[in-house]
């Protein structure tokens, strides 16, 4: 199995891995910055928001989710009628389209259920399966830092905190707002408290840091559905909507069009991301486009150098808003660089696993620094003045590594792992070599039957004697009759074979998208194992470092000792950091 | 198993300096109460029914399900009623149809009994059922996640609390509440299983 591990060692020069600490197994959804550089906030598919204020060494978590807690059956029903808004709505647009066959599919079979017997109770399984959907619902998908407040954003609320993220509390957004799904929240740099936020039903607007929300005062035009929002340096809301890009006019009173992009232009493609900068004393748009990168200085649209692989797909673009020309641009597996404002890109990094970009970061108090996060990890540039030791360190962590490498190949892990859930390719290629087969063999049928019959007949010469001479006359109508009554049974049996032969070319289970999702459970796990052993390497790594503190050591001794147990569970035992005791119990070695 | 062995070295080699992880191992004493992950993992693994030794009873029942047939049984009643006029001329007479010289009267009940049974042998290659197991695979393997993922986040809290307590009596009281939210959750995904082991450890 390939597996893309040499260009981590390549980069590890440049880059240093500082999201071993957080928990394996969850993706990153959002990134930002506290008080500094080494103050950094990241937010996880599963809703928790976690801080390291020692640049990534260790993390604690600050915000815990909100809809995993324990279920009880009256917010069963509530949850499974929203899996059903769910995928009506789609509204879950962040989410990794890997993932999202899953849980649409999680939210089909749970809305099935209770559709099915409204006074289900919460069985185990159905139980998880609502978990899995509440968990896809608390993913924390914005963190927005507006001095003094820190705001987070779930797909369904808002949270804000004023005390330096010490606690949390949910922000009522209004009726407007109320049960809407939320997109975006952005701060006024003009007006100090004042916030907007995009939501399903419009966007909303606080002049009090979110204490009370109200409909944006410059109302969008026609109700258009808002797809993203952003203040610029003049406090005016720039809005995204239906592919164009729309400047709130100078005092409000609605809004005006600018940079004529849309279908049809000559630059093609959904409008999926948006920079807006203040250059060269105008401001300029970058978009992130179907087509590319496409920036719009002055009304007029260029597009950008095709990240100097031919035509790849930009997923964002970041723009130095301190050094002009500086641009950042990430593909699904690549981070690129200009410094001659797009007019050509140089490769930066390189994803090391699987996983694709998720987040860029960039400006956290020190030049050049740039943080880089894909699936579970986060990657930093080294750029700083210490740089010198950083890079000695990483390099020594790469030797380390590497000798981790040989000693529990990653692949070797991985194939033990897939092969316990069946996932293994091969595993699942014979499955799917039988579904065919399968046809092959016939339904058989056995049946048998007994028939009886009673039927009294009555056979009766019916002419009429009377008029006849020949016959005489009997005196009653039945003289000459005659019984005939059969009684008895008979008894039949047969075997039928039958075969499909359409289906033994193709059916249901050899062609449907059934496979496909099989495939994509298995690439899931893949990811999964991946996360778990890099934050095991990660944690042993770290532990092999002379001169940690006792509380570094023991938080990554757990850190290694969670993934541990979680890649023995995934491998059977197999990974074996653990033994069992004389009393049948297990324990951790240690 | 081969990893049995490289774990083992691999355990060896990244084991640090003496007196650093001697300061290291007291301090994980605390957390010596605590039920071993692998009985909270396989607690709550039971408790779902996703456990591996489930997940194969899924699949293999549902391959096996192939050697019980589908019975089908029926019975049928007819009712037969029968006026047959014949124009029997055998008797030598001249044949009138408004007078037929013959007439059956039947007024019979058949009735007939059949069972079948059914065997799909594609089953005994490749049931449909097989696919649905998997997607007990993810709900297991997050299931697995979250559980050592709240049980170690727990062992990161009591060890802060006990080691490092925040100075700030809120955040100190936030710990604890976590921890104990942790507790909560846990308990909550195994079934109870969490406080019965460490009562059980203790």
């Amino acid at each position: 199995m390939p597996v893309c591990v040499l260009p981590a060692l390549a980069l590890a020069l440049a880059w240093v891995e500082i999201g071993g600490g957080l928990p394996a197994g969850d993706d990153i959804t959002a990134m930002s910055f506290g008080n500094g550089a080494d103050d950094i906030l990241v937010g996880t598919t599963a809703g928790y928001v976690f801080r390291t204020l020692d640049g990534g060494e260790t993390y604690q978590p600050i915000f815990t989710p909100q809809d995993t807690e324990p279920l009880v059956e009256p917010r069963l029903h509530n949850l499974a009628s929203a899996a059903v808004d769910d995928l009506g709505r789609g509204h879950d647009r962040n989410m990794d389209p890997r993932d999202r066959a899953g849980s649409v599919k999680a939210a089909a079979n749970l809305a099935g259920e209770v559709r099915d017997n409204p006074q289900i109770r919460a069985t185990p399984l159905l139980a998880s399966l609502v978990r899995e959907t509440a968990r896809e619902r608390a993913a924390v998908t914005q963190i927005q830092r507006c001095a003094p407040a820190t705001f987070l954003l779930t797909p369904e609320s808002l949270w804000r905190s004023t005390d330096d993220g010490l606690r949390f509390e949910q922000l009522n957004v209004g009726p407007s707002g109320l049960r809407s799904a939320i997109y975006w929240i952005t701060c006024d740099p003009a007006r100090k408290g004042h916030v907007a936020l995009n939501t399903a039903a419009g966007v909303l607007e606080s002049f009090d840091l979110g204490e009370t929300f109200f409909m944006f005062g410059s109302a969008f035009p026609d109700g258009a559905k808002v797809d993203g929002i952003d203040f610029r340096a003049d406090g005016r809301l720039v809005v995204t909507a239906q592919g164009r890009v729309f400047v709130e006019r100078q005092g409000g009173g609605g809004y005006e069009a600018v940079c004529n992009y849309r279908r049809g232009d000559s630059v093609e493609g959904k409008l999926d991301w948006i920079w807006w900068t203040e250059g060269r004393g105008r401001p300029v748009l970058y978009l992130v486009t179907g087509d590319g990168i496409v920036v719009c200085d002055d009304g007029k649209l260029k597009r950008l150098d095709p990240l100097g692989l031919g035509r790849v797909q930009a997923e964002f673009v970041w723009i130095d808003d301190a050094e002009p020309g500086h641009i950042l641009a990430a593909t699904k597996h690549e981070v690129y660089e200009s410094f001659d404002a797009g007019a050509s890109f140089k490769l930066a990094f390189v994803v090391p696993t699987e996983r694709s970009v998720r987040k860029l970061l960039m400006d956290g108090g020190r030049k050049g620094d740039l943080l880089v996060a894909t699936g579970g990890q986060i990657f930093r540039r080294v750029q700083d003045d210490d740089g010198a030791r950083k890079r000695a360190v990483a390099g020594r962590e790469a030797a380390v590594t590497e000798r981790l490498m040989s000693e529990a190949p990653l692949w070797q892990v991985l194939q033990t792992a897939l092969a316990r859930m069946e996932l293994a390719p091969e595993r699942v290629a014979e499955r799917r070599v039988d579904s065919m087969f399968r046809n092959l063999m016939p339904d058989i049928a056995v049946r048998a039957s007994y028939a009886m019959s009673a039927s009294p007949s009555l056979r009766t010469p019916r002419f009429d004697a009377g008029a006849d001479p020949r016959f005489p006359q009997s005196g009653a109508p039945d003289d000459f009759s005659a019984f005939a009554r059969t009684r008895g049974g008979a008894a039949y049996w047969s075997v039928v074979a039958v075969w499909d032969l359409r289906e033994i070319i193709a059916d249901r289970y050899t062609s449907d998208r059934l496979w496909a999702d099989v495939e994509r459970l298995r690439q899931k796990m893949t990811f999964r194992v991946q996360d778990e052993w890099v934050a095991w390497g990660q944690a042993s790594v770290k532990l092999s470092q002379a001169g940690l503190s006792r509380r570094a050591r023991l938080f990554h001794e757990l850190k290694r000792r969670e993934a541990a147990a979680i890649l023995n569970q995934m491998t059977g035992g197999g990974f074996a950091v653990f033994a069992t005791d004389g009393a049948g119990r297990t324990r951790a070695r240690e | 198993m081969m990893m049995l062995s490289l774990s083992l070295s691999l355990w060896l080699c990244v084991s640090g300096a003496g007196e650093a992880d001697a300061e290291v191992a007291e301090a994980l004493r605390l957390l010596a109460e605590d039920p071993p992950i692998a009985d909270v993992q396989r607690a709550a693994l039971e408790h779902f029914s996703v456990s591996h030794d489930d997940l194969s009873s899924y699949r293999a029942a549902a391959r096996l399900r192939a050697l019980l047939p589908s019975l089908t049984g029926g019975y049928l009643q007819g009712d037969n009623k029968l006026r047959r006029s014949s124009a029997d001329q055998a008797a030598g007479f001249s044949y009138d149809p408004n007078n037929p010289q013959v007439t059956d009267n039947t007024n019979g009940v058949d009735r007939a009994f059949t069972a079948a049974a059914t065997w799909s042998l594609g089953s005994l290659v490749f049931d449909a059922n097989q696919i649905e197991t998997y997607s007990l695979v993810g709900i297991q393997q997050d299931l697995l996640t979250e559980v050592t993922r709240l049980y170690y986040t727990r062992q990161h809290n009591v060890l802060a609390l006990a080691l490092e307590p925040p100075r700030d009596p809120r955040a100190r009281a936030a710990l604890m509440l976590r921890s104990r939210e942790i507790e909560a959750m846990l308990d909550a995904l195994t079934g109870g299983a969490w406080s019965k082991l460490r009562r059980k450890g203790r």
